[in-house]
């Protein structure tokens, strides 16, 4: 077991095996190719925390829930550079970002999503050049009542 | 900054692999063709700043504000 002090989550302990690499990091953080990922049970939230400096984590999320038809095509270099078997288990992330005390002003970057070999333990960020794809995505309505599926 | 003065179809290589070549100007306009590794990103400057800002927003967020 390792352990990160001085993160905003308090102290972490993961596991060696658990550290996710990054052959291709996130956009302007070119130096952070080491995270571990931070989920609770039952929320679309993850947090990509940084090994190497610990008090930097990126908010993510799952796109899915927001954006149903979300199927972004993904360049065929990351078969290779994320070693994706056919088995392998992939996550997609996209970024997030909540405004202080405005949760319902949370936006998504769908532009750059986040793809994560779970079992190669390796990620990357990718940037679509596709118009369709905003980067500050709002997924809340801007009105009150909020149009959610039913359950 | 280096300048060089290049023909259409002339290139340069920057580093060990990273070739950028001129393919047409028409006007203002420049086409470039850019042969790099797989793992070099290469990305028109306006987007790879604006997702750079997107990606420090998202470093900044605050456990508290998750919405429940």
């Amino acid at each position: 077991m390792k352990t990160l002090e001085g993160t905003r989550f308090g102290e972490i302990t993961y596991k060696a095996k658990e550290v996710i690499n990054f052959p291709v990091p996130l956009v302007g953080f070119d130096a952070l190719t080491k995270f571990v990922v931070l989920s609770s049970d039952g929320s679309p939230f993850h947090w990509l925390q940084s090994v190497q400096e610990p008090e930097v984590a990126f908010l993510a999320t799952v796109p899915e829930i927001y954006v149903p038809e979300y199927q972004p095509e993904l360049p065929n270099w990351l078969r290779d550079v994320l070693q994706i078997e056919q088995d392998s288990r992939m996550l997609l992330l996209v970024t997030a970002t909540i405004p202080h005390g405005k949760p319902t002003d949370m936006t998504i970057n769908l532009a750059a999503p986040i793809v994560l070999n779970l079992d190669g333990k390796k990620g990357a960020q990718v940037i679509l050049d596709d118009p369709a794809y905003t980067i500050k995505h709002r997924v809340f309505k801007e009105s009150v009542e909020e149009s959610r599926p039913a359950a | 900054m280096l300048v060089l003065t290049r023909k259409i179809h002339q290139s340069i290589i920057i580093g060990d692999g990273i070739e950028v070549v001129v393919l047409d100007v028409r006007g203002e306009q420049v086409r470039l063709g850019i042969k790099a590794p797989k793992t070099v990103s290469v990305h028109r400057k306006e987007v790879y700043e604006q997702i750079f800002e997107e990606n420090l927003e998202a470093s900044q967020n605050r456990p508290e504000d998750l919405p429940s």
